[in-house]
């Protein structure tokens, strides 16, 4: 929510009323969180741009289920979510890798070039290893680490059992290790 | 899953709970007892934490266009084409209201205007011509009169449309009405419209 700007709950009562414009605004403070949703789990930069734009068009249509008394963001990254699942359980989607140059992540503070180019490659890697991961095992995956959904929520969010949410979970998470070759002892 | 003796150790599904937050305070306390004690179960514990940290940190992409003016174009559009399509029923309702009302002038005053017609200087298909579709349109009236109760008891018999009847003129304004509101006369445009159609 932008400190300078109204806030998210007046301009969703300005979007019911009919203010496209209002809409706009949610869009602009929300579309690269929600863009990055559909990139984690889509991997394809303009299949993930056309996602971005059906989620926020499909939010729009179903506002009057918002509460809007809780915050827009969960909300509409969970729709995005919900989205990339369904469109990934319709087609697979092709596997472009981002280009690197294009597709600069916001790594925050300089680092040296050695340390930026392992940084890279390490980032790669996670990115390739998540997009390995069959579509229920990435949306929680993506519902869990990156939206900080509950075991409770994301069942809900996906209507699944909970125990099927938390084998996903784990089945996902020692997928990942394989991949990533990260050394997780075995339980002896 | 998970034992006071130490040789039991915690299974992978358990410390990820932990990771996530997910214990009760009644399962969690025994498990942090046995970690203090079971070096194997915290490096186990560690290497879970490592990668959680490695998948979570995945910075974001930057978006490289501003999705916001697409996305109100669209929602301007997709409003434009429902009130279009609500315009376009207001319209085809006032066309039928009309061609009702004027249609049952014609066919009221069809029959009185046929025997005033100079028919006998008419060649012979004319006069047939004319007179078969007087007799159309009498048995059409005759069907609906019979019809009409059936279907409509409540309604009178007959309805009162002469040319004075208060009917025909509320249905004339109404027909007006509707035509004004199906051509947005006097309406204000929407913003975004095209301009290419209504």
């Amino acid at each position: 929510m932008s400190m300078d700007g109204p806030s998210d709950k007046r301009l969703v009562e300005r979007t019911r009323s009919g203010e496209t414009k209002a809409y706009g605004e949610l869009v602009r403070r929300y579309q690269t969180s929600v863009f990055n949703v559909c990139l984690r789990m889509f991997g394809e930069r303009r299949e993930s741009e056309d996602l971005t734009q059906e989620a926020f068009i499909r939010a729009y249509q179903r506002l009057d289920t918002f509460d809007e008394n809780l915050p827009f963001g969960p909300w509409i990254r969970r729709v995005a979510a919900n989205l990339c699942l369904n469109h990934l359980q319709r087609h697979r989607p092709p596997q472009f890798p981002l280009d690197e140059e294009r597709d600069r992540s916001t790594f925050g503070v300089p680092q040296s070039p050695e340390r930026h180019m392992l940084r890279k490659e390490s980032i790669s890697r996670v990115r390739e290893a998540i997009m390995a991961l069959p579509p229920h095992q990435r949306t929680v995956i993506e519902l869990r680490h990156y939206q900080e959904l509950s075991y409770k929520e994301i069942s809900e969010a996906l209507n699944l059992s909970l125990s099927k949410v938390r084998s996903d979970l784990f089945r996902a998470r020692r997928a990942l290790a394989r991949r990533l070759s990260n050394d997780v002892p075995e339980r002896v | 899953m998970m034992s006071q003796n130490a040789s039991e150790h915690i299974s992978d599904e358990f410390l990820q709970m932990y990771l996530d937050g997910e214990l009760t305070e009644r399962r969690r306390l025994p498990l942090e007892g046995h970690l203090r004690s079971c070096e194997t179960c915290s490096q186990r514990l560690a290497a879970w934490r490592d990668l959680f940290l490695q998948i979570s940190e995945l910075p974001d992409v930057a978006l490289q266009r501003d999705m916001a003016r697409a996305i109100e174009g669209v929602l301007a559009q997709r409003r434009e084409s429902t009130i279009r399509g609500v315009l376009w029923l207001a319209e085809a309702a006032s066309l039928l209201l009309l061609f009702t009302v004027a249609g049952h002038w014609i066919w009221r005053g069809w029959r009185q205007v046929f025997g005033m017609l100079p028919l006998n200087s008419a060649r012979r298909w004319t006069v047939n011509l004319l007179s078969e579709s007087a007799a159309v349109l009498r048995a059409i009236e005759e069907a609906l009169a019979s019809v009409g109760p059936a279907l409509f008891p409540k309604l009178p018999a007959q309805l009162p449309l002469s040319t004075s009847s208060p009917w025909i003129w509320l249905g004339l304004i109404a027909c007006a009405l509707l035509w004004i509101v199906g051509n947005r006369l006097f309406l204000p445009r929407a913003a975004h419209s095209n301009g290419a159609g209504r």
